[in-house]
């Protein structure tokens, strides 16, 4: 068995449409650790959702993939829907933003975990209820016997995810993807959730991939993280590393437009431009419209993702060929 | 000392419950429960707290889209709490709002134009009205092609910008912005509150600014409270109130910031979610997740003490202090 559960491999996913052919996720490799938690950030229609939904086998049906995707050495890529149909919630099971969305509002949340462990693992009806107290014991619930006859209507919104994440951890997944789990949380129940998610790793031994926009969060919980601009990887490194020194300057500057306690008083650093469209056909670097430190070559050739020291990958021409300003 | 531009006094909004039984009074729910401060003219006071602490009702009852019912708002010296017809139509001139989500605040049926005039021709302004737009949409970063567009056709960010030029036009004094980045990314969110900034610098406003994010806050405002069930429970500087955090709630919001720049004094995680207002807990109502609570804390709803200047707090710790 192989030390990574998960390995992404130059993969493409395009799209047709009535407006034509583009791509929305370009030549994309990364690999998911064991029992670690691979974070991959990035702002709207930078592509993250797609890859985390091509991992699962749910992409809309106009899109076209290419490349490989591995999972425990099995190549899952093209889809066999027999097969992801066994392997999806079981082996591989997906937290989504919005719980109010991702639960059936007519079915008692206990009945929702439930059909998880129906569908996969336990016939026995009576086994199964045991189970579901159980994991939602796991997950924190409170007074779980009275909360499994509860519609998700009746439960407060941190409350409503930790059962989607019951949901997604009932048959104990080797890989769970969390697909912005936070983002509609306060942030004290955000606190309270990737706490729990830092524990299931620990307990269970999944592997997550935790996709979000917010760095702050990634940084506190993600082992390894992708950047990911306008469909391309653009850096990739341990956390560590990443928040440490950043070799692409679109990374630099996500960085800096968080306000800081430093930051008070002072003019926040802002990214000149927008994200380009994925209709653009762009043959260069796709930030280089909006890089101060592009040149005449950042516009023509696109550069490869290379690696710029142990383990740390870079898609820029000019990184560590100049130190990036930071004021 | 010159006197606040806006001053809020205890004030209250309770929505009442739909009738259960016959001859029981229906209960209410205690959205806003006595909130007072004051704003002094050109400074940004910054409203934090989670989702229904009741922030954003304070803002909309300051800006009077909703009747208060109790307290007082002073505006200018004058009570601005119940006025009605003509002079609040006057006052809407002084006033406005900014709203977090720009899908649902500006018509999609409608052009930038459209937009744009409808404050101007509601107010009788039409005379000086295309001069005006061009010099606000070039002040706000954007240009008159932008006019003859739908809100669909722009990003996010730009429909912020226009959501933000449709309180400018008017010529405001007093901007209520609630939660105007919430909505967006964040290289996006540092060009609005750049934005944001400039105009007050630029236009001597005076911001009400609501927001979840304590960093966004803590870089926008002067002073900052902070809710928790439809009332304050801290007020204070800004500088101060992220150094020298007094209530367990602030420390725990504050610590609860991911990454790095949150507090290092270690991670608090608060257990359980926030009570539900219709029936909020006796005494203090923080008390069922306070990591510091005592026996009195559920009995005897503190009052507010002064700590020290501008710093106030409502909390039984800092009693005979």
């Amino acid at each position: 068995m192989s030390e990574n559960i998960l390995s992404i491999k130059n993969l493409n996913i395009s799209f047709e449409t009535q407006k034509g052919f583009f791509s929305a996720v370009k030549d994309i490799s990364f690999e998911v650790r064991r029992n670690s938690i691979t974070g991959i950030v990035g702002e709207s229609g930078c592509g993250k959702s797609l890859t985390s939904l091509s991992v699962i086998g749910l992409l809309p049906e106009n899109a076209v993939t290419e490349g490989r995707i591995k999972f425990m050495d099995e190549e899952i890529l093209p889809y066999n829907e027999k097969v992801m149909r066994k392997i999806r919630g079981k082996e591989i099971s997906m937290i989504f933003q919005e719980p109010m969305t991702a639960l059936n509002p007519l079915w008692k949340v206990g009945r929702q975990i439930d059909e998880n462990l129906k569908l996969h693992t336990v016939s026995d009806k009576k086994e199964r209820f045991s189970r579901v107290l159980e994991i939602m014991n796991d997950v924190g619930l409170p007074d779980v016997v009275n909360l499994y006859h509860k519609y998700p209507h009746e439960l407060s919104g941190g409350m409503r995810q930790r059962i989607v994440i019951a949901v997604a951890i009932a048959c104990r997944p080797k890989l769970i993807i969390a697909d912005e789990p936070t983002t509609a949380l306060d942030v004290t129940i955000q606190a309270q959730i990737l706490e729990l998610l830092k524990e299931i790793k620990i307990r269970s031994g999944s592997s997550i991939i935790f996709i979000s926009h917010d760095l702050g969060v990634v940084r506190e919980i993600c082992d390894e993280v992708c950047v990911m601009y306008s469909g391309y990887i653009v850096e990739k490194a341990n956390t560590a590393a990443i928040f440490e020194k950043q070799y692409h300057p679109y990374t630099l500057g996500l960085i800096r437009s968080i306000p800081t306690v430093e930051s008070k008083g002072k003019t926040l650093y802002v990214i000149n431009g927008k994200v380009p469209s994925i209709y653009d056909d762009i043959p260069g670097c796709p930030f280089a419209s909006r890089c101060e430190y592009a040149e005449k070559k950042c516009e023509v050739h696109l550069p490869e993702l290379r690696e710029i020291s142990g383990n740390h990958y870079v898609r820029c021409a000019k990184a560590g060929e100049i130190t990036w300003n930071r004021r | 000392m010159e006197s606040p531009l806006i001053k809020v006094l205890n004030l209250k909004k309770h929505y009442p419950l739909k009738k259960v039984k016959l001859f029981e009074s229906p209960g209410s729910v205690k959205a806003l429960n006595g909130v007072s401060f004051s704003i002094r003219k050109g400074e940004t006071f910054g409203l934090v707290g989670e989702s229904g602490s009741g922030k954003s009702t304070a803002g909309h009852t300051i800006a009077r889209l909703f009747e208060a019912t109790e307290g007082k708002i002073i505006y200018k010296n004058r009570d601005i709490t119940r006025l009605k017809g003509k002079s609040l139509k006057e006052l809407r001139k002084e006033i406005q709002i900014v709203f977090q989500d720009t899908y649902g605040s500006l018509n999609p049926k409608k052009t930038i134009e459209w937009i744009l005039k409808e404050p101007l021709k509601a107010h009788g302004l039409e005379r000086k009205m295309d001069e005006n737009i061009r010099e606000y949409l070039e002040m706000v970063g954007l240009d008159e092609t932008y006019l003859k567009r739908y809100p669909h056709e722009l990003s996010g960010g730009q429909r912020q910008r226009i959501g933000i030029l449709s309180a400018l036009i008017l010529k405001p004094e007093f901007i209520v912005a609630d939660e105007p980045v919430s909505a967006l990314d964040v290289s996006v969110q540092a060009q609005i509150l750049n934005l944001l900034k400039g105009l007050q610098n630029r236009l001597g406003l005076t911001y009400l600014f609501i927001s979840h994010d304590l960093n966004v806050v803590h870089y926008l405002c002067d002073k900052i409270g902070v809710m928790y069930l439809g009332e304050i429970v801290e007020s204070a500087g800004s500088g101060e109130l992220y150094k020298n955090p007094l209530h367990p709630y602030t420390q725990a919001l504050l610590s609860a910031i991911p990454g790095e720049s949150g507090l290092n004094c270690g991670r608090i995680i608060l257990q359980g979610d926030a009570p539900n207002p219709t029936n909020p807990p006796p005494g203090c109502h923080f008390h069922p997740r306070c990591f510091k609570k005592m026996d009195i804390c559920s009995k005897i709803p503190p009052g507010e003490i002064e700590i020290s200047d501008g710093h106030r707090v409502k909390c039984h710790l800092y009693y005979g202090k």
